[in-house]
């Protein structure tokens, strides 16, 4: 990764660049989360297996969102170069995923995992363990510097001043000039990080919903839209 | 006068009413004797319903029968209970045995199940439950002694998705009781050929019988004492008028086109009734007991007026309604007169009705309606294929009833009128989808929905899926719909209707909304119920429903254009209308026939575009999805358009010139670009929200409400992106496709209307919004248009300066590590 990449990527709102525990994040407008100084890409929420999942109840669901979340991930991958990627929790849908994913889907899943040097599973509520068959670490919350990585807020964050989580799958409407614009979303108050879910099939929960005034122990300072792809900053000064 | 003979008792009534059978009754009276169907075309007020049930009466009086002789089915619920009422009466006078029953969603289960066993002699229902019970494997039972289905209003369902559904069960009755006959009841209509052929089977169009009006009725546009606003169509500028005339009738229905309507117009009436007129509230959104006590009210002569939508439209009968106000615009010369007969329910003495416009343009739309009447011109609907979303619901309902194979069933959908012409290749491609998905390039195949048994039959996978079927037939197309309860104290009240989930949501604790005319406070969402009190607030909020919107008749927008080409004629029209007719000649120009008129101005912080083009909704919707496209193509940054019937506005950031103009406005925008832009647009992406409820793809999900299920539930759109991407080609595209041209679009006659126009374009640029734009920009449904513009927009938000530094900062970083 290369500075003019990056500002290439910033100069066409591929992705936006933002400040978050004394760090320079950058968000891109797929949903990922990447951090250059250490190389890493944050994904959250891929729920992998959701369209299978809900097809075995009898619903004739079109069941192309494991191949077509992979598709997304290895974008990311490709525009980032990481060395790190951290899925931060329900990476997979169910417990019993494994057993329905095709050949083909757990040939594209495991390829992803094998490109990066290193590939850490965080457990969430939806997949406490992951299904047999791919490599990765597995933890339950993962700490860098001042920083816990987890995947549901955490009450007590130990020595970490910061948190980085998912579980909420935030999302956001923006009115200008009477044009209302609705997406996915980053939001961050001082302490606490949201990163919104990348899966295809996954929808999202208002950022104006009365349960991120639990979460964050501040008031959300700003946000990052996701929108046709592309990322935009939102201030949220109320 | 025919020779009919009534059976002794049936005279013996029609004598005490002081009636005699009039001609086509005795028209009905003999086609039946002959066993033949029949489409009976006759004006609001003539006793239709009556005589389509006296051969019924007849035939159980001379041959009284055990079991199910005929099914009548109507358009709306309230209706069958009102029949009910209308048929128990002269069955009790007469003191016959004959059995009356109603089955609608509203019908308790035990006695459902009792229906079933032991069906009435005579049955009222709707279509939806109809299906239902075509579901059932008993149903061949059921229906074997059935001789007559009368079907109710017929206009009002030919022509659309509930129409084609309709068929459908008309269809699969006539494979289990063949030789049953159908008699249709319709208001005066333009084309009742169309409609003859809609209700006999594929290619055996029914015979057609006519009563002709005799009186006109007397149209005119209410005197108005404030003045008439440019735009909105709420019409609440005339509460004060409206009420002067409600004191002056002795009974008044008040027609509005919206249920916010209804609430807005009930409320603001009786915050000046110091009359203390009863005054009531009438739309399908409240709950069943209210509809009844209004129903009920009315019946008794309590009431002095109503305020109702469309819901009271069809044919329940309330005695004597001396006055009929239509408030907003009329929209369709049928549906005005279905409105206008409500009033003076007799044949003889002419209906009196009043208009109100809700803003100036529709004051043009009303007076051309007036025309239209008394030249007797009618507005028609062409004639449409039937929807295919409707089939994979149809193929569901056989499998639930029994085993069944593709050919049966195909054979049994050819008999429906709309679909007489739908080929194989298309039916096997949605039977496939029944099944399992009919996904391309699944392997998730093992999840059926429906199963082959050893005799090559297919039956459906499990109990749960014959169960979320029943949950979900008749899904045509409803938004979520929450109830709610009005409290008296914590969590106990009673539930007096529904309002749509997407409203529900918007709402805090705290906020108050109009509902059933009075302001309730909301509190909570419990258990599906929206909890609420009553109490006062500010500025309460009004419901809004989605599909309570009417569109236009093309009639009638033709008719508003020629009545603008005319000034001689505008003398007709409100005083303020014409001021408002003349500003706009002297600040702009009136549009000219045979030229397409197009205005340009800043208006709101952007810019605006009126292309007015007289063509209807769906010509318009399709040019501005065109024009914004090339727009976007040229960078002037398309932001959104809205449309309405006489021209469409769009709103973009860049301003816009008459060269720039012509290439916009040319034949060439139809490329083939425009097959992928349409598929991608939004409105392609509603379309399919709306098939993919209907073919059972996805259902209404209840639990979106429950607000710890909202992150995992996702939107049909997500669906409708990788369907596009990784199966292009599949069934429920083609039905999207064909869905948004049926109901959204018109390329034909948007085709016509640019090779027409060509160099046909009087362009004027304006310093700001002219009188005539006012109304349509006011129109707060816009389409969005997704693109450079919304970027630009958004642009805007990002802080530069500090961007500028942390890129800086990482720069500095990058550059450090790799040395």
């Amino acid at each position: 990764m290369t500075s003019e990449h990056l500002e290439r990527l910033l100069l066409d709102n591929t992705a936006s660049i933002f400040r978050f525990a004394n760090k320079v994040w950058i968000a891109d407008g797929l949903g990922g989360l990447y951090l250059p100084e250490a190389a890493l890409l944050v994904i959250s929420d891929l729920h992998f297996g959701k369209g299978s999942f809900l097809k075995q109840h009898g619903h004739p669901l079109p069941t192309y969102d494991t191949i077509a979340t992979v598709d997304l991930i290895n974008t990311l991958i490709e525009r980032y170069q990481p060395s790190t990627v951290l899925c931060l929790g329900d990476s997979f849908h169910d417990m019993c995923v494994g057993e329905r994913l095709s050949v083909s889907e757990t040939h594209a899943i495991r390829s992803l995992t094998e490109q990066v040097v290193h590939w850490i599973w965080v457990l969430g509520n939806h997949d406490p363990d992951i299904p047999n068959g791919f490599s990765g670490e597995q933890v339950i919350t993962w700490r860098m510097d001042d920083i816990v990585f987890t995947h549901e807020p955490l009450a007590n964050t130990g020595t970490a001043h910061y948190q980085i989580m998912g579980h909420f799958h935030p999302k956001l409407s923006h009115v200008i000039k009477r044009q209302q614009m609705t997406g996915k979303c980053f939001i961050s108050s001082k302490h606490e990080l949201i990163v919104p879910s990348l899966g295809v099939y996954t929808g999202g929960l208002s950022i104006d919903d009365p349960v991120y005034q639990e979460v964050l122990s501040s008031p959300a300072q700003q946000a990052v839209l996701c929108y046709q792809q592309k990322a935009f900053l939102v201030p949220l000064n109320k | 006068m025919h020779n009919t003979k009534l059976p002794v008792q049936l005279q013996n009534w029609f004598s005490s009413k002081g009636w005699c059978v009039r001609d086509y009754q005795a028209h009905m009276l003999e086609q039946a004797r002959n066993h033949r169907s029949t489409l009976l075309v006759a004006p609001t007020g003539a006793g239709k319903t009556l005589s389509g049930f006296l051969p019924t009466l007849c035939e159980l009086i001379e041959h009284p029968q055990q079991g199910l002789h005929t099914l009548y089915i109507s358009p709306l619920k309230a209706l069958t209970h009102d029949i009910q009422r209308n048929l128990l009466a002269p069955i009790d006078a007469m003191g016959i045995d004959i059995t009356v029953e109603t089955r609608t969603g509203d019908t308790p289960s035990h006695k459902r199940q009792r229906q079933r066993k032991k069906p009435p002699n005579i049955l009222l229902t709707t279509p939806e439950s109809l299906m239902l019970l075509l579901s059932y494997a008993d149903a061949k039972q059921m229906f074997r002694h059935l001789r007559t289905v009368i079907i109710d209003e017929a206009h009002s369902l030919a022509a659309n998705k509930r129409g084609d559904f309709t068929t459908l069960a008309l269809a699969r009755l006539s494979a289990l009781k063949p030789d049953y006959r159908r008699v249709g009841l319709s208001a005066t209509v333009a084309d009742p050929e169309i409609l003859a052929a809609w209700l006999g089977p594929s290619g055996e169009p029914v015979e057609i019988h006519r009563v002709t009006n005799v009186v006109k009725p007397q149209v005119q546009l209410m005197r108005l004492t404030s003045d008439i606003p440019y735009g909105g169509h709420m019409a609440t500028f005339a509460v004060a008028d409206i009420y002067r005339e409600i004191s002056q009738a002795a009974t008044s229905l008040v027609f509005v086109n919206t249920r916010a309507q209804a609430e807005l117009i009930f409320q603001s009436l009786w915050e000046i009734n110091d009359q203390a007129l009863p005054i009531a509230i009438y739309h399908g959104a409240l709950a069943k007991e209210q509809r009844h006590k209004v129903e009920n009210m009315m019946g008794q002569g309590l009431v002095r007026s109503v305020v109702c939508t469309s819901a009271l439209e069809l044919g329940i009968d309330w005695g004597n309604v001396d006055l009929v106000i239509q408030v907003g615009a009329p929209k369709g010369v049928a549906r005005l007169l279905q409105r206008i007969g409500r009033s003076n329910h007799t044949l003889d003495a002419p209906s009196e009705a009043l208009l109100v416009p809700g803003n100036r343009f529709e004051a043009l739309e009303a007076l051309s309606a007036m025309d239209a009447i008394a030249k007797e011109q009618m507005d028609h609907e062409p004639y449409h294929e039937g929807a295919l979303d409707i089939i994979p619901q149809f193929i569901m309902n056989c499998a639930i009833a029994g085993p069944i194979a593709p050919e049966e069933i195909y054979q049994q959908v050819l008999l429906a009128t709309p679909y007489g012409g739908l080929d194989r290749y298309t039916f096997m491609q949605l039977w496939q989808f029944t099944i399992d998905g009919g996904y391309a390039l699944s392997h998730y195949d093992r999840y059926h929905r429906l199963v082959r048994r050893e005799d090559e039959l297919f039956e459906p996978a499990s109990k749960r899926v014959t169960l979320r079927h029943r949950q979900n037939i008749g899904t045509i197309v409803e938004a979520g719909r929450l109830k709610v309860k009005r409290l008296r104290r914590a969590h106990t009240g009673k539930i007096i209707g529904e309002i749509e989930e997407y409203f529900a949501q918007q709402l805090v604790p705290g906020d108050t909304f109009l509902f059933a005319g009075e302001c309730l406070v909301f509190d909570t969402i419990k258990d599906m119920c929206v909890e609420a009190y009553p109490g006062k607030g500010k500025e309460p909020k009004i419901p809004s429903f989605v599909g309570g919107q009417m569109p236009l008749s093309s009639f009638l927008a033709d008719a508003v254009r020629l009545l603008l080409s005319e000034p001689e004629r505008w003398s007709e029209l409100p005083e303020q209308v014409t001021d408002w007719l003349n500003l706009q000649e002297e600040f702009s120009a009136i549009p000219r026939l045979g030229k397409i008129m197009i205005e340009h101005f800043p208006y709101r912080q952007a810019q605006y575009t009126l292309i007015y083009t007289f063509e209807g909704r769906k010509a318009n919707q399709a040019l501005g999805m065109l024009i914004t496209k090339r727009m976007e193509k040229l960078k002037l940054q398309p932001l959104s358009f809205s449309i309405n019937d006489y021209g469409l506005s769009i709103c973009s950031l860049k301003v816009i010139d008459e060269t720039q103009i012509r290439t916009l406005f040319h034949p060439d925008i139809l490329g083939d670009e425009l097959a992928d832009w349409m598929l991608s647009s939004p409105m392609l992406k509603r379309s399919f929200r709306h098939v993919a409820m209907v073919s059972g793809l996805t259902e209404q999900n209840h639990h979106a409400t429950r607000k710890t299920m909202k992150q995992v539930t996702f939107s049909t759109d997500l669906i409708y992106d990788t369907l596009r991407e990784h199966d292009p080609d599949h069934i429920l595209l083609k039905v999207t496709q064909q869905d948004a041209e049926r109901e959204l679009l018109d390329l034909q006659r948007l085709t016509d209307l640019l090779i027409r126009y060509v160099g046909k374009i009087d362009f004027i640029e304006l310093p700001k919004v002219s009188p005539m734009a006012i109304p349509i920009v006011l129109n707060v449904r816009a389409e969005i248009i997704k693109g450079s513009g919304r970027e630009a927009l958004l642009e805007h938000a990002t802080l530069y300066d500090e961007a500028e530094s942390m890129l800086a900062e990482v720069r500095e970083m990058l550059e450090q590590a790799g040395r």
